[in-house]
């Protein structure tokens, strides 16, 4: 690749040679240190070689010594472009500004990828990169990766490794998240708490770990009714009650609680499809100067437009501040359709299975259903009741009451 | 010159040849090409000649010193 470069930058010839000392020709060349490549003879006995464009006026000598012919087959190279576009200065010229302004541009970083992230949204790893400095249009050598990996681990909790290395004018930023966020709970900050039913429900299941427990299983109670008490009384000799102790309460209830369901599907529909008909234009971006093509149709009176963008890259990850990208306008025509009870009982049904799968997610279990479905004026009503077996617990401040005084001694 | 461990290349100006499989040989300390052609090339050497006979034969590089001849070798013989 060297070697093709410094010929091409040198420029060369391809010779044919013929006459009856192309031999003695090639040895005095080599002895007068002219260098030649690709020598093959044709089957007529014509000698073929490659010779640097600055060795040919010092063949004339050798050609008259030895008597060989020469014709030139090719000439290749540099000197030969500059001479074939000497009169295109403007095109040589814009050529080695874009030389240069390429060259600039592989010194800078024009795309950050965040890549490993779950928890942590793009955007705010992005945004924490601008506080840093670290921006669009950064040079590769201002960024320090050593610090950002250290600075990310400490100022994010979620981050538990980081890696920050630059591709081609790419910068990448590889994180890895802890597998399970820890909850928070605001137990430290409200030392004393109840659990208190949020839900009219029968109680199916309690594990006490603290306070005193209030209902048992099969217990029915109602919504705002005390489970688990945080307060403990202490009693004296007497049964009386000498002091209070109080601490958090803590237990797993499962109540079995019954949940409406309601939902409502018009009998009518707008139905929107494409038409076939599109427009497109095209836009160029540029360091936050947008040109596009302008418009030569009418608007649609519906229509939707989709936008692509591609930053420009050149192989080896070099991505330039340059965006290309395409708007298509779609038209949309709008139809309006009349529901059947066949297709509301599908959509119904779809809608009741996100319902019930959002609250498996929720941690609550399904234990009977019964939903119906009814035509009314202007929509179907879905509606039932479903019974489920969840946590109903609710975490209270704990009532905090005043320690009875001492009652003073009979004798006395 | 063995015993002083001096390369015979050097001091007698003995050619080298480096030869890679059957497609590429490289001479070294050569004097210069006697005869070319597609099916035969002869190199100059100190002491005697070598002939490199096989098919579409070419000199992809020569120097003063340095060739390098590509093709479908067959045949390698010193001329003595």
């Amino acid at each position: 690749m060297i070697l093709w470069l410094v010929r091409f930058m040198r420029g060369f010839l391809e010779l044919k040679l013929w006459g009856r000392n192309c031999e003695r020709f090639l040895n005095l060349c080599a002895n007068r240190g002219i260098a030649t490549w690709r020598l093959s003879v044709s089957e007529t006995g014509e000698v073929f070689a490659s010779i640097y464009l600055s060795d040919f006026y010092r063949l004339r000598p050798l050609l008259r010594k030895t008597r060989v012919r020469l014709r030139i087959e090719k000439r290749a190279g540099l000197p030969f472009l500059v001479h074939r576009y000497r009169k295109r200065v403007v095109f040589a010229g814009t050529l080695l500004a874009m030389m240069v302004c390429v060259a600039f541009l592989s010194t800078r970083i024009w795309r950050i990828e965040v890549l490993g992230n779950s928890a942590i949204g793009e955007d705010a790893v992005l945004e924490y990169l601008k506080q840093k400095g670290i921006t669009y249009g950064i040079g590769r050598d201002d960024i320090d990766n050593d610090g950002l990996e250290l600075s990310l681990r400490q100022d994010f909790d979620q981050v538990i490794w980081a890696s920050v290395y630059e591709k081609g004018t790419k910068l990448v930023v590889r994180i890895q998240e802890k597998l399970a966020a820890e909850k928070e709970t605001n137990v430290s900050q409200t030392p004393c708490t109840d659990l208190v039913a949020k839900t009219d429900a029968v109680i199916y299941s309690i594990v006490t770990r603290g306070g005193i427990p209030l209902v048992k299983a099969e217990d029915t109670v109602k919504a705002g009714d005390i489970l688990v008490c945080g307060r403990q009384e202490i009693l004296d000799d007497n049964g009386e009650v000498k002091e209070y102790y109080y601490q958090s309460a803590d237990a797993d209830i499962l109540g079995i609680s019954t949940l409406s369901y309601t939902d409502r599907i018009s009998l009518q529909r707008v139905v929107t499809k494409p038409s076939g008909k599109s427009h497109d234009r095209y836009f160029l971006r540029f360091m936050g100067y947008r040109f596009t093509t302008p418009k030569l149709y009418g608007d649609f009176d519906c229509s939707e437009t989709i936008e692509e963008t591609n930053q420009l890259c050149l192989p080896g990850s070099f991505y330039l501040p340059v965006y290309v990208g395409r708007i298509r306008e779609t038209e949309q025509l709008q139809q309006i359709e009349q529901v059947t009870m066949e297709q509301a009982k599908e959509e119904a049904l779809s809608h009741f299975s996100r319902f019930l799968s959002d609250l498996e997610e929720n941690g609550v279990r399904i234990i009977d259903k019964n939903v119906m479905i009814e035509k009314e004026k202007d929509n179907y009503h879905i509606y039932g009741r479903l019974k489920v077996c969840e946590d109903i617990t609710e975490r209270v401040p704990t009532e905090i009451k005043e320690a009875p005084a001492p009652k003073e001694n009979e004798e006395e | 010159m063995e015993q002083l461990g001096l390369p015979r290349d050097l001091f007698l100006g003995m050619p080298v040849l480096s030869l890679q499989g059957n497609r590429f040989l490289c001479i070294e300390n050569h004097r210069g090409i006697l005869q070319a052609g597609r099916e035969k090339i002869v190199v100059a050497a100190k002491p005697w000649g070598i002939e490199v006979a096989g098919r579409e034969l070419s000199i992809v590089r020569f120097t003063k010193d340095y060739m390098e001849i590509t093709g479908y070798l067959e045949h390698i013989s010193f001329l003595l």
